[in-house]
């Protein structure tokens, strides 16, 4: 065998050792919002939407690092958020939201959150059509 | 029915440039695939020839005419078509109305189209016998992307997408029923993202797509050698293309880092993002490609995993595009283009495999006869070391290629995993090794002899670069307080490694071209792109280990909650909010949000943040400088303003001073019942207010006439005032008085310790001191604000690169053009 498939299988070896070895620590999963309720303190993905009928409590005055509202998924489970950062500017308009977070008892701690919303997706013909409604009622 | 005020012709040119661009491109492979098989018979090879330039010309002005028309309808505005509905508006600036085009899949897909045929144009002069079977590929590819302008149905399956559509063909609202639909429904545009209004955004996707395209070529004339039977021949020509590609894939990339970093607002040029993840890889491997090529050339070893790397770097550039433009990365990206889905998914499937299978068949039908050397590398010979180096690139793209995929894993496995808590240090912790090994093999390789090198020789020669390199990077060390202990000594141990590792790569290339190469600087393309190299691992490793937040919140307390379990604080303490006018001590500056401004004609707000530092011992300013951060403000559906902020940096040869605004207070909730009351003024005179007095300092008119550098408004009325207040303080403002077509457009300007609203009217003739006095107005921004040092290293070292690796590929393409 030569000296460099040596090396080639030494370098693949160990790069998927190392994978194999950090893989479970790196890789988190997606939670609806009971099985992250039933998973405290884990940190995972909750991909949920607004819940408009509550408040969304932000007051950059006093602590421009403490947003709190709540968010629903799609099997109807609620839970409040609190996110220490600025409010994204647009969560009211966002159609879904991806947090990645943990829970902690009835809060879910939010790290990062993701915004899906209509103006980023143009090209979508769902979204096209309800913009499109929406110009022509003004 | 006859519709009103539509523009028909254009689009129906388009539609037909875009099947003629098709047809043509059929026409120009089989022509050219004739003329590869019938390449001993000068005759018929000359005719087929000939058809096959004819119609790759003809192709060429078709993609030309299509991005011509596009263009036409984007600056007439005729929204009737569905692309410029979308994807411009009536107050889109003309200089942004290229970005238009990549805003929209079609437009983008033209672009690498017309990169294509520009490339192939260069073949057919250059090519010489390699201009029929690379053609060939070259014609085979376009196909392919001339089928994502189509559009057309093929039974029931859509195939590509036109950017020639109407929108009444595409929406069955009721409204496109009526015949004067465009002046009822479609006066203006949806407008361009915000984000993409930016100059970055200009010229970063064309560089980009330059590097798709010219991806293409090394990979053709791998196949053209095992089609042609040339199994090694095929590198020389090859290998100006390689460096090209790796050249304008990488100076594209660092153009999409620079607009990162000058108008998003993630703090920074790199994130790991999915997209740009996706144009690493296909330039990490292109250049280990590069390397293979180079030592095959020298030495022969390598002959068969050439074509492999070749391979590999085509294929990952597609499945780069496959992962980010077809959603299957879904909700993993910020910033993954969506659209036609499912069509496009299909159309890269196919893509892959027809190329992928093509290879396959060729290279095993061939692999027995391509020579390959029996003698095994010697351990002190460059090659080996060159080809450790490639394997180390490509290792390096499997790993940012599977977690870049993990949606499409998910997908595929039916699991749902999600990269963790941390997802930079998953790829940070990686690359600072990889780093380590990268730059000692840029710094030792070139001293290695092809063959086998003398032990003596090289000791000798590698001595004083090493000494330089350890002493300068001890003093780095030493003195830079690098002390990165995020993630513990063992890695704050590893950048100091990997500094010591990019400072040898940088000043042993630099030796080299002295010692090596004598000063000859024609050839000196290889040490000059890997200098660079080394000077880029530096900056990275000093801007990311030494980047400083500066607006750590400091005014409220630590919460226990925001402390993570191993007792750091939060990175969400970020933010700092700044009342307007009031300063506030920010690491060692003090901060003020002086005011904000806007101005006609253009959509973004300014905010004027004063920094100062002050030696409070000898009480001198040692440092002091304002910064306009500006954001767009956007009326959403429900009244409600959102903004989209753009940071604003304070450049110093060894530092940039970062800011961006990351909340605004709503203007509804500004709205204050206080109302102005008016004072007829001249220069000189004294306005009093509740709480001191005003004095205008100056009136200032000024006109179209008289001044040029009015050129978005007729007229404007400046004052200057000083406001005394009764507590002895003095305040400067310059409220304005601006009038379009007759319309005043008021400059107010706010003092907001003194709760004082000042703008200037006219009445008449009469021009008139507004003053408003209200306890509502609380007006605030919060921002954020990173210290990134030496970030120039990595700019410039990028250059240097991109300099290098076009100096080499002239030197190659010039020597491959006298054999």
């Amino acid at each position: 065998m030569k000296k460099t498939h040596i090396i080639a299988l030494i370098l693949i070896a160990g790069a998927i050792a190392y994978m194999l070895a950090t893989l479970s620590k790196d890789l988190t999963t997606y939670d609806t919002i009971a099985s992250a309720q039933q998973k405290q303190g884990q940190y995972l993905h909750l991909i949920a939407k607004l819940d408009r009928s509550e408040q969304i409590s932000y007051d950059p005055i006093e602590n421009p690092n403490y947003l709190e509202f709540y968010a629903v998924d799609s099997l109807g489970a609620k839970t409040k958020v609190v996110y220490h950062n600025t409010k994204p500017p647009e969560l009211e308009v966002s159609e879904r939201i991806v947090m990645k977070g943990k829970m902690n008892g009835d809060v879910f701690e939010c790290k990062e959150i993701l915004l899906k919303c209509p103006s980023k997706y143009k090209d979508d013909p769902a979204v096209q059509e309800k913009a499109f409604e929406n110009q022509m009622q003004h | 029915m006859d519709y009103q005020g539509e523009h028909l012709l254009v689009g129906q040119l388009g539609h037909f440039s875009a099947v003629l661009s098709f047809v043509a491109s059929l026409v120009a492979t089989f022509a050219y695939f004739k003329a590869t098989q019938t390449a001993a018979i000068a005759e018929v090879h000359k005719a087929w020839k000939k058809l096959a330039r004819t119609a790759f010309i003809i192709e060429t002005v078709a993609v030309a005419s299509i991005m011509i028309l596009l263009y036409v309808i984007l600056y007439n505005h005729y929204f009737e078509y569905k692309f410029a509905y979308q994807h411009s508006n009536r107050s889109l600036p003309v200089s942004y109305l290229i970005s238009s085009f990549w805003e929209g899949q079609e437009g983008s897909f033209m672009l690498w189209n017309l990169w294509h045929c520009v490339i192939g144009l260069v073949l057919i002069k250059t090519g010489k016998v390699w201009e029929a079977p690379v053609m060939t590929i070259l014609s085979v590819a376009q196909v392919f992307m001339s089928t994502f302008l189509l559009g057309i149905y093929f039974f029931d399956v859509k195939i590509g997408s036109s950017p020639f559509v109407l929108m009444r063909n595409e929406y069955a609202y009721p409204i496109f029923k009526d015949p004067l639909y465009i002046q009822k429904a479609l006066r203006d545009g949806q407008g361009l993202n915000v984000l993409l209004q930016n100059y970055w955004m200009t010229i970063h996707p064309p560089i980009v797509f330059i590097g798709f395209a010219s991806s293409t070529i090394p990979f053709a004339f791998a196949l053209a050698g095992l089609w042609t039977k040339k199994y090694k021949e095929w590198i020389k020509p090859a290998l100006p293309w390689a460096l090209f590609n790796a050249a304008f894939l990488g100076i594209g990339i660092m153009f999409g880092a620079a607009w990162a970093y000058e108008s998003l607002t993630f703090g920074g040029y790199w994130a790991w993002d999915p997209v740009e993840n996706a144009s690493l890889v296909p330039w990490l491997i292109i250049i280990a490609a590069i390397h293979v090529m180079l030592l095959n050339r020298s030495t022969g070893y390598s002959s068969k995993s050439v074509f492999w790397f070749t391979f590999l770097s085509f294929l990952t550039l597609f499945y780069s595009t496959f992962l980010t433009r077809t959603g299957v990365l879904g909700d993993t990206s910020v910033h993954s283009f969506t659209g036609d889905g499912n069509s496009l998914f299909w159309h890269f499937l196919v893509i892959m495999s027809f190329f992928t299978g093509l290879f396959l068949v060729l290279y095993f039908k061939n692999s027995k006869h391509i020579p390959v050397v029996k003698k095994e590398e010697d351990i002190s010979s460059r090659e080996f070391w060159m080809f450790v180096g490639a394997l180390v690139f490509l290792i390096t793209s499997a790993y940012i290629t599977f977690y870049t995929s993990l949606p499409l894993i998910n997908k595929i496995f039916g699991t749902n995993k999600a990269i963790g808590e941390d997802p930079e240090y998953v790829y940070n912790r990686v690359m600072i090794l990889i780093a380590v090994v990268l730059g000692l093999l840029t710094a030792i390789v070139q001293y290695l002899k092809y063959k086998s090198t003398p032990r003596t020789f090289w000791m000798k020669k590698i001595a004083v670069p090493t000494v330089i390199a350890l002493v300068l990077s001890l003093l780095i060390s030493i003195f830079g307080n690098i002390n990165y202990t995020t993630y513990g000594l063992g890695y704050l141990g590893a950048i100091h490694v990997a500094i010591f590792a990019s400072v040898y790569a940088l000043v042993a290339n630099i030796a080299y071209i002295w010692v090596g190469l004598k000063g000859k600087l024609g050839a000196a393309g290889g040490s000059v792109a890997h200098l660079g190299f080394g000077m880029m691992l530096l900056g990275i490793l000093i801007t990311s280990s030494k980047r400083e937040t500066i607006s750590i919140n400091r005014t409220g307390i630590v919460f226990d909650w925001l402390r993570d379990p191993k007792g750091k604080e939060d990175s969400g303490m970020q933010n700092v909010t700044l009342v307007q006018g009031v300063p506030t001590p920010l690491n060692k500056y003090v901060v003020t949000y002086v005011g904000d401004t806007s101005y006609p004609g253009d959509e973004k707000k300014y905010f004027k943040v004063h920094y100062v530092w002050k030696d409070s011992i000898r009480d001198v300013i040692k440092e002091e400088f304002t910064l306009y951060p500006n954001a767009f403000l956007m009326k959403g559906e429900d009244g409600r303003t959102s903004i989209s902020a753009n940071p604003a940096s304070r450049h110093y040869w060894n530092k940039d001073i970062f800011t961006f605004v990351t909340s605004l207070p709503d203007p509804e909730s500004l709205k204050d019942t206080a109302s102005f009351r008016h004072v007829p003024i001249l220069a000189g005179d004294t306005v009093f207010y509740s709480n001191g007095y005003i004095i205008v300092d100056q009136l200032i008119k000024a006109d179209k006439e008289t001044n040029k550098d009015l050129p978005l408004v007729d007229s404007a009325w400046l004052a200057d005032i000083t406001v005394y207040g009764n507590n002895g303080s003095t305040f400067k403002a310059q409220p304005a008085l601006f009038t379009k077509n007759d319309n005043p457009i008021h400059k107010r300007d706010t003092i907001m310790a003194q709760s004082l609203v000042l703008e200037v009217n006219k009445n008449g003739q009469q021009i008139e001191l507004g003053v408003k006095e209200s306890s509502s107005i609380m007006n605030f921004i919060t921002l954020k604000a990173y210290m990134f040092p030496f970030i120039n290293l990595l700019w410039l070292g990028v250059i240097i690169t991109t300099i290098g690796t076009l100096m080499s590929a002239w030197h190659r393409a010039r020597g491959s053009s006298k054999s």
